[in-house]
């Protein structure tokens, strides 16, 4: 990626081809394994990341984003321009973040919020209006730009989050449970704003809700007990509704499909 | 819409730039404000005022640093992740410099006019440049300690702690010489005929410098370990400040000597009433006002009514001046003090006070001592019964003739009633 990729990006939003292998990754806090020899992979479209509480999907999504690094193993994006792995300098301008609890400075425009985390990300001063621009049209917050962050809704917040991570053109978006707290108006905005990103670029998605997976997701994967126990298109999770036997009462199909996964592989939540 | 470049006051928006450039200029203005009512300057006081004034200035520039570094570093901002690209030297000037360009501005604005002021009366000297710099170093260290309390903080909550601290400093610089290697502001600026010794300088500039940067090199490491939640740093990133431990411990074991003598002390002299009168070359402007001060007095009393032959500015009391101290009256000149209104001391002499106050004491009220009081008030040109009693209505021909055939009653505080006109 890079400038090249930028400039050519004044108007028109070129499709983003990479790769993301997580190769038998290991992460603990202390004493306490996290992550045990984890490997996934994500390429094009929104991929979701399920798991119940503490399973390490928070802590996956800071190793893909270069935020901590693995104890053990890689983490590669291959591009239209070779391999690149999580440790090298650089790597960071390759993926955006929005993390599970962000804050912003609420005296600060939405433009300069997003203009900032662009040149925070590594975009040139002089460039970072206009990627601002891009970004804020992506979300489609373009009428707010000039307004102070503390008059934005739950959902404009959320989207705003969005735009500062899309800002410096990642090659891959990372969203951290973007739909909590949102009202079910905001959480289709946001949807929608996500599935289109989707098809320009790979896309994590964690959440917990299933909606969310089953509404803007092609593949899915699920972390319990620190492996990656299902990795595969959201459909094929769906199918196994008919195996599963675990009764979570009033769920929809995909629920219980994933409560009987969780419940099989170790997890602690079904 | 069009996309628009970033503004120089990104990203925070003007507002609070500008606000903080016109706090530190009202507050800095506030303090120099008296100053401008002074009928001259001088080199030596206006350098030292680049440091004295960050005794609130200071404080307060601490104070906007850690509200920038609390509203823009926090990690759970999309702009300051743990981890970001931008190379951390590049997001350390990014944050600081427009801050320090304004605060530096509004500073400098603020001592403007009293800087102007020296450039137009100062007869003497010039801006010492090193003691400026001192100033406006020590402005920005407040700045960048600041912007790294809020760093740690991670909340702008956290300014008016760094308000408090920043302003121990400087109540420290007002303690004594102890802490005046290291405290931004000196308990008492230099006055003419002096400046602030090199070595002092130079140790001041140093330990100010060296703070910054292992302040910044501590922000850098910060940027570079943390993590969403908190954790306790290393033990060993603490070593850095082991550097500016060590020259706080050298600039307070050993106390400086604050002021050395200028290299060359130029004299102006002129006469009042056939008494020599000599003024440091700084004030220069000032030798024809003290003349005019002291000549009606020493006309009437004559030369040899005084127990001292000559008049000296006090700037020309150095050690490295030999000036006889018995027969010279030293005579304080100053921006702060009118002249007519400060010769109560030379007129008292006059009037034989300093032998009253040895013979009779501080307090006393006998006749000899009233009657050197009435006399001292006529000297200073007042008629009125109640204050000069007998003197009061004798002009200044026949108070020089009275003073003439009583010279020595005078001088030894022996004025009896039965002597006075």
């Amino acid at each position: 990626m890079g400038d090249t990729r930028r400039r050519s990006s004044a108007s028109a939003w070129l499709r983003v081809s990479m790769n993301l292998i997580v190769h038998d990754v290991v992460a603990s806090y202390g004493r306490r394994v996290v992550l045990d020899g984890l490997s996934w992979q994500v390429s094009a479209g929104v991929t979701g990341l399920l798991g119940p509480n503490g399973a390490g999907k928070t802590t996956l999504l800071h190793l893909i984003a270069g935020i901590t690094t693995p104890r053990r193993g890689t983490i590669t994006a291959i591009g239209t321009d070779g391999q690149h792995n999580s440790k090298d300098k650089g790597f960071g301008k390759r993926i955006g973040f929005v993390p599970q609890h962000f804050t912003f400075a609420a005296e600060m425009s939405v433009r300069d919020t997003i203009s900032y985390a662009a040149w925070v990300n590594g975009v040139p001063r002089r460039a970072c209006g206009a990627a601002a621009g891009q970004a804020l049209d992506r979300v489609n917050l373009k009428e707010r730009a000039d307004t102070k962050v503390r008059t934005l809704s739950g959902g404009q917040r959320q989207r705003l989050g969005v735009a500062t991570a899309l800002a410096h053109e990642p090659e891959l978006l990372i969203l951290d449970e973007p739909t909590v707290g949102l009202d079910p108006g905001q959480r289709l905005n946001l949807r929608e704003v996500i599935a289109d990103i989707g098809t320009r670029l790979p896309v994590i998605l964690s959440t917990h809700f299933v909606e969310d997976v089953t509404h803007l997701c092609q593949r899915v994967g699920i972390l319990a007990g620190g492996r990656m126990v299902f990795d595969d298109a959201v459909e094929k999770l769906a199918a196994l509704v008919a195996d599963a036997s675990v009764d979570v009462g009033l769920g929809s199909p995909f629920e219980r499909a994933y409560a009987g996964i969780i419940e099989r592989l170790g997890g602690d939540n079904a | 819409m069009p996309d628009r470049r970033v503004g120089i006051f990104w990203p925070l928006g003007a507002p609070f730039y500008v606000l903080a450039g016109l706090a530190v200029f009202g507050l800095t203005f506030a303090t120099v404000f008296q100053m401008l009512s002074w009928p001259y300057q001088e080199w030596a006081g206006t350098s030292a005022l680049f440091h004295q004034r960050l005794d609130l200035t200071g404080p307060l520039v601490a104070f906007l640093g850690a509200y920038l570094g609390g509203r823009l570093t926090p990690p759970t901002r999309p702009f300051a992740l743990p981890k970001f690209p931008r190379d951390r030297g590049q997001f350390l000037a990014q944050n600081l410099a427009p801050l320090a360009a304004v605060v530096t501005v509004g500073y400098l604005l603020a001592l403007a006019p009293v800087l102007a002021m020296t450039l137009r009366s100062a007869t003497y000297g010039t801006l010492d440049l090193a003691v400026a710099a001192t100033g406006l170093l020590a402005l920005n260290a407040f700045l960048i300690l600041g912007w790294l309390i809020g760093l740690i903080a991670r909340s702008a909550f956290i300014a008016p702690a760094a308000f408090a601290l920043a302003l121990v400093t400087t109540f420290v610089g007002y303690s004594g010489d102890t802490f005046a290697a290291v405290a931004p502001v000196l308990h008492i600026p230099p006055s003419l005929g002096f400046h602030e010794a090199p070595t002092l300088v130079i140790f001041r500039i140093a330990f100010i410098v060296v703070l910054s940067l292992i302040a910044l090199a501590a922000a850098d490491g910060i940027l570079s370990h943390r993590r969403f939640d908190r954790q306790w740093p290393a033990p060993s990133r603490a070593l850095i400040w082991l550097v500016p431990l060590a020259f706080l411990t050298v600039g307070v074991a050993n106390k400086p000597a604050l002021f050395v003598e200028d290299a060359s002390t130029p004299t102006v002299c002129g006469a009042a009433a056939g008494m020599k009168v000599c003024v440091h070359k700084g004030h220069e402007a000032q030798l024809a006002a003290l003349v005019g001060a002291i000549e009606p007095i020493v006309a009437v009393v004559g030369t040899e009514g005084f127990p001292f032959r000559q008049v000296y500015d006090r700037a020309l009391k150095l050690p490295s001046l030999s000036a006889d101290e018995a027969t010279t009256f030293y005579y304080d000149l100053s921006p702060t003090l009118d002249i007519v209104s400060s010769r109560s001391e030379f007129v008292f002499i006059s009037a034989g006070g300093n032998a009253c106050l040895s013979t009779f004491g501080l307090n006393s009220n006998n006749d000899q001592t009233r009657t050197m009081r009435m006399l001292e008030s006529r000297l200073e040109g007042d008629h009125s019964t109640d204050r000069a009693g007998r003197f009061a209505s004798m002009s200044d021909a026949e108070l020089k003739v009275w003073i003439e055939s009583h010279r020595s009653q005078v001088r030894q505080c022996a004025i009896m009633g039965d002597v006075t006109p």
